[in-house]
């Protein structure tokens, strides 16, 4: 009875398929999602660089769009408040990847042991990084207001400061600040992707170096250290490359000031993009970045594949 | 259902010998038939994207404002849609937002917004961009020559119209009469005695600070900066239109700004974080004495649902300075058709309903804007119901413009920097007003060639 049914299956199967080659359906099947990228990736991509290229100000659009060659890049490689962006991103990228790193590994290495409530304190460490960045944000930006913020009155009821202090006031303290902020959301994302390498690493392993004598900061550095690298890069390329790419944060937050302190460079570009209407700078300086951004992913991936061959 | 039976059915099939066929003959079915139905959903989808796009073309637009006085857009938004058949999709976003979402709307081929506000600080780019419709056509002789002329002013550009005003505003002075009373002192004349008084206040416990501003780095610092200007007798540019804030009043303003946080400590620091909307909560919970802002803040100061200091309130004059009585600045807001609009003619229809008398005395006398109409400030009916208005023209008789300038947003962000330099002790007063003079030369040199 089976063999019925499926025989007049077969028989329409194999006349489908000589209509509609596997490979001319599995075209047809792709079209739209290379339409759909197409549409919203590459043609975007090409369009900018055509902005970039002319001078595209919609405040003077009387003036024309001219082609101006490279004259975007050369003017944003030139001025102050881009280098002074780039250092504060640089400064921001490598505060907030650092910390997360250490404070990562740290949590990892406690949340491997046994210990009572641990799978209770693993899921709960994953909030804060459930939670979006523009609430995280709005949420820091309470916990450090001026007058009535949860920080202040912390610190201040433990004694450690004797009035309120204005966190985000001053241009320096703000980024701290900021950086503050992310380093709570983005530091479970480290940990739980450390903790995953630690788990992969047998226990053998480590009484076998219990055994040759190894004390554990020894096997730490040995053999933990070592086994986890690959994880350890994986996750210095993701966060480094996000973190050179902030924005939300810095626009809830401070929206880039006080006294342009917190301007990185996605900030500056959305700014002379958005505010001062200058598409062509704007284009030019998003390509910047994401030249930035490629040569630091080849860098990376030059760092894994050496890696992965250890 | 149907996979389940079918891969209980090889199972149960020894017989059946090459898997491979097999595994394919159990997929191949369920494949086609997938894929059709995806195309008959992405057809579906489609559809009735379209058939949306089309119904929505005829009678229906949607109007991007600013999120103050939104009880009033909705209820005016209602009124519309009765008389005129046309619905209304009201989109409100903070004032801080409104100009990143036009500008994303107008630069796009699509418009998203069929009306959207008009800063008089906007107007001039907004027209030299092409963002918006020119209305000097449709607006009749008799309508221009009663409106408040500020507020004409505010949405012309080189002599042509490019919106119609909806509400006027300017800054306003607003004390807490009760806490005055408790040290039986008198609202300040001058900012130096709102300074004293201040002093007096905090001394004697009653405030945490006596004032606080939104310094934030945004477009409220250039207003409250405006308005000191004006107060302390001084100009950002000379009558030939070279930036000159680096003399006089322009300097002394910033001066009284900066000593105010850190020498006299009558403003509270949070000031330099804080927007001109945030800034409203410490007056509300009754921390700070004095404040001035917009007019929209009058509702809100005295709604006990949100304010513990409703009903001690009171207008003033805004402070002057030795050599002037007061100053204060301007904010008109009309509203403007997108250039890339569908439906600009249902679009015009709002806007001349939103200015039309009857609409602007309701706005007036419920929700405490300022109307556009000149007659209406001697409106007997008004002038009754609304006793404020008297002292609101009397204010705006201090009134001094934000530049209007084709680069007014390059203008504003110098000024928002440099304001902060000095507000954070990055830089002296002199020295920072210094630096914006060379910038504002430099972008001035670049744009009006």
């Amino acid at each position: 009875m089976g063999t019925n049914v499926l025989g007049p299956q077969k028989k329409m199967i194999g006349g489908m398929r000589s209509r509609y080659g596997d490979q001319t359906l599995a075209a047809w099947l792709i079209l739209p999602s290379i339409l759909v990228i197409g549409g919203l990736l590459i043609y975007p991509l090409l369009y900018n660089i055509f902005i970039s290229l002319h001078d595209f100000d919609l405040k003077r659009l009387y003036l024309g769009t001219p082609f101006i060659g490279l004259k975007n890049y050369i003017s944003a490689l030139t001025s102050n408040y881009f280098w002074s962006a780039v250092g504060r991103t640089l400064y921001f990228t490598i505060a907030s990847v650092g910390i997360e790193l250490i404070l990562g590994i740290m949590i990892a290495l406690v949340l491997n042991r046994d210990f009572w409530g641990r799978d209770f304190v693993r899921s709960i460490l994953l909030l804060p990084w459930a939670i979006p960045t523009v609430v995280n944000g709005i949420m820091w930006k309470w916990i450090y207001n001026s007058n009535y913020g949860a920080l202040n009155g912390i610190l201040k009821q433990l004694g450690l400061i004797h009035s309120y202090q204005n966190w985000l006031g001053h241009p320096i303290t703000a980024m701290n600040m900021v950086i503050l902020a992310d380093v709570w959301k983005t530091t479970p994302f480290v940990a739980i992707m450390i903790l995953a390498a630690l788990q992969t690493i047998p226990d053998s392993l480590y009484e076998a170096a219990q055994i040759d004598g190894a004390g554990p900061w020894q096997a730490f550095q040995h053999l933990t250290l070592r086994l986890i690298r690959p994880s350890i890069l994986v996750v210095l390329v993701i966060r480094t490359m996000e973190a050179f790419r902030v924005f939300d944060i810095i626009y809830i937050i401070t929206r880039g000031g006080p006294a342009d302190g917190t301007q990185v460079i996605t900030y500056f570009t959305y700014n002379e993009t958005f505010n001062n209407l200058n598409f062509g700078l704007g284009a030019s300086l998003a390509y910047l970045t994401s030249l930035v951004i490629l040569v630091m992913a080849l860098i990376y991936m030059k760092l894994l594949r050496s890696e992965s061959n250890y | 259902m149907v996979s389940v039976s079918l891969s209980g059915r090889t199972a149960n099939k020894p017989t059946v010998k090459p898997t491979s066929t097999g595994g394919k003959a159990m997929r191949r079915p369920g494949f086609g038939w997938k894929a059709k139905l995806l195309v008959l959903i992405s057809v579906v989808f489609a559809s009735t994207l379209l058939a949306d796009g089309s119904l929505a073309a005829a009678k229906k637009i949607t109007v991007l404002c600013e999120s103050d006085f939104l009880d009033f857009r909705m209820e005016t938004a209602k009124m519309f849609e009765q008389r005129t058949g046309i619905d209304v999709e009201i989109i409100p976003v903070a004032y801080d937002n409104l100009y990143n979402k036009i500008v994303a709307s107008a630069a796009s081929g699509e418009a998203a917004y069929d009306v959207f506000p008009l800063d008089l600080i906007w107007t001039a780019q907004f027209a030299v961009s092409g963002f918006v419709e020119d209305i000097t056509n449709r607006v009749p002789e008799q309508m221009r020559e009663e409106l408040v002329k500020a507020s004409l002013d505010g949405v012309s550009y080189k002599g042509r119209i490019w919106g119609l005003p909806i509400h006027n505003n300017a800054k306003f002075f607003l004390y807490n009469e009760r806490i005055l009373k408790e040290i039986g002192a008198a609202p300040p004349k001058t900012w130096d005695e709102l300074v004293s008084i201040s002093k007096r206040l905090q001394q004697a416990g009653k405030v945490k600070y006596g004032t606080i501003w939104g310094w934030s780095q945004s477009e409220g610092l250039v207003c409250d900066y405006v308005m000191l200007t004006a107060a302390f007798g001084g100009r950002l540019f000379s009558a030939d239109g070279d930036p000159i804030m680096n003399t006089g009043g322009a300097l002394k303003a910033l001066e009284f700004m900066v000593d105010s946080i850190y020498k006299d400590k009558i403003s509270d620091p949070a000031s330099i974080t804080v927007g001109d909307r945030d800034m409203l909560n410490a007056f509300m919970q009754g921390d700070v004495a004095f404040i001035t802002n917009w007019s929209y803040a009058w509702k809100e100061v005295n709604d006990p649902a949100k304010s513990r200091v409703a009903g001690d309130i009171r207008i003033g004059l805004i402070p002057g300075s030795e050599n002037t009585k007061s100053g204060t600045v301007m904010g008109c807001f009309g509203f403007a058709i997108a250039k890339n609009s569908k439906n600009k003619d249902a679009a015009w229809e709002y806007l001349k309903f939103l200015t039309s008398k009857d609409v602007q005395k309701l706005y007036a006398s419920k929700y405490g804007s300022l109307p556009v109409w000149q007659p209406l400030y001697n409106d007997p009916e008004l002038v009754n119901k609304v006793p404020a208005i008297a002292q609101y023209g009397e204010q705006m008789k201090y009134g001094a413009n934000r530049p209007s300038l084709t680069w007014y947003s390059e203008f504003s962000r110098v000024m928002q920097i440099e304001l902060q330099n000095a507000l954070t002790q990055k830089k002296s007063p002199k020295k920072a007003m210094d630096d914006a003079v060379a910038a504002l030369k430099a972008l001035k040199a670049k744009y009006e060639k």
